[in-house]
């Protein structure tokens, strides 16, 4: 649990450096892959990007908490952009102090951040999570997969936020479903 | 520091503040009804679009309007009077809900790019750019240079359409990486306004009516 020097009562300072809790670890992607395509269910091809914020191409950094220079939790940072529809992806796994938490973001509006440790989104929109072994996409299987399906609460989300979205926690975004109905499904892989 | 900041601050407002007279316009330019005519869209049109696998969808013409802007140059702040330019101006904004598409196609009075070709600007998704020329005679050429081709006649989703011109994406704003599926050119004449886009791996989205 890293370099772990705090004092938690109220009032007391956080100190130490914080890493992704080894569950959380499972789910960090690759980052070689910069780019796939996925096509939807009427055949338009979208390409997918890796973008790369202003820390350049290092997905995995400590964030600082304050600014005293005396915590830092390991943070692991993707954000997918698409060339034609704008769509726009942000993926994060976040050290706290004895936990880990995973946040996805669609276009800036809706969000979920689930919490490793308690089994449960902590925070946003209510989505349903499910984490499972591999699925199937266009001829090949992905693994590591994590399930975020919106359907339940499908009148809250944007039109942009897709009701299901499935992520390989080894290669990215592989499959997502808009209200409209339209289906993308990664056809690199 | 800061206090030196305020008193600079403070004396160009004061500076500012003390013209009171009209702003002066020094240059008019106005378009011709023949570059009116290059984007030939009413606001409220529907247009339909077909992509090359089969999927059929509107485009609407959410904005369509000619205006007149004034343009200030940097010195509105020291001279007095300031002074402006008055641009005409036509833009048209084409949207669809999914694929998720929005064309802004804008032709100014004062759009001299070279000494013999004015141009006008296609806009998709406020990050793909492409300008296309057109002469002295408000046509269209070829300018390989520009990457501008233009065709007497061209048969898209069945239909022939003559004097159509195509022209590459210019530029791809925040995307480096070439090698991407990226739009690749449209087509376009000024009877029909868009007749096509393009991508690069050679899937297109054609006018239909």
């Amino acid at each position: 649990m890293g370099t772990l020097t705090l004092a938690l009562s109220c009032g007391d300072k956080i100190v130490g450096t914080f890493y992704l809790s080894e569950e959380a670890l499972k789910y960090e992607i690759d980052t070689t892959i910069t780019s796939f395509r996925m096509v939807d269910n009427h055949g338009i091809t979208e390409e997918f990007y890796l973008h790369s914020d202003s820390w350049g191409t290092s997905y995995k950094y400590f964030h600082e908490w304050g600014v005293d220079g005396n915590a830092f939790g390991e943070t692991f940072y993707v954000k997918y952009l698409s060339v034609l529809n704008d769509f726009c992806m942000t993926y994060v796994l976040r050290a706290d102090v004895d936990y880990s938490e995973l946040e996805v973001e669609w276009g800036y509006k809706d969000f979920i951040r689930y919490n490793f440790k308690d089994k449960k989104v902590v925070f946003g929109t209510k989505a349903k999570v499910k984490f499972y072994d591999s699925l199937w996409v266009k001829d090949h299987t992905y693994g590591r997969i994590i399930e975020i399906d919106y359907t339940d609460v499908q009148d809250k989300i944007s039109e942009d936020t897709p009701v299901k979205t499935f992520i390989s926690g080894e290669r990215g975004l592989i499959k997502f479903t808009l209200k409209s109905g339209v289906t993308f499904e990664r056809i690199d892989y | 520091m800061r206090l030196k900041l305020s008193l600079i601050i403070f004396s160009l407002s004061l500076f500012n503040s003390c013209c009171n007279e009209d702003p002066i316009e020094t240059a008019r330019f106005e378009l011709a009804d023949e570059e009116i005519s290059i984007i030939p869209y009413e606001q409220g049109e529907l247009l339909s679009f077909t992509h090359s696998n089969g999927y059929t969808f509107d485009i609407a013409v959410e904005e369509s309007n000619v205006r007149w802007e004034k343009l200030h140059d940097f010195c509105e702040w020291f001279c007095c009077p300031p002074t402006y330019i008055s641009v005409q101006t036509k833009t048209a904004k084409l949207v669809s809900t999914y694929p998720k598409l929005i064309f802004e196609i804008t032709i100014e009075g004062n759009s001299y790019l070279h000494s013999d070709y004015k141009g006008f600007n296609i806009t998709l998704n406020n990050k793909h750019q492409a300008t296309i020329l057109y002469n002295d005679e408000y046509n269209f050429e070829t300018d390989s240079a520009s990457n501008i081709f233009f065709y007497e006649s061209m048969v898209i989703s069945g239909k022939n359409y003559q004097n159509v011109v195509e022209k590459h994406f210019d530029s791809h704003y925040y995307i480096s990486d070439t090698t991407l599926l990226l739009p690749k050119s449209v087509y376009y004449n000024k009877l029909s306004g868009l007749l096509m886009l393009k991508m690069s791996n050679d899937e297109t989205f054609s006018l239909i009516n």
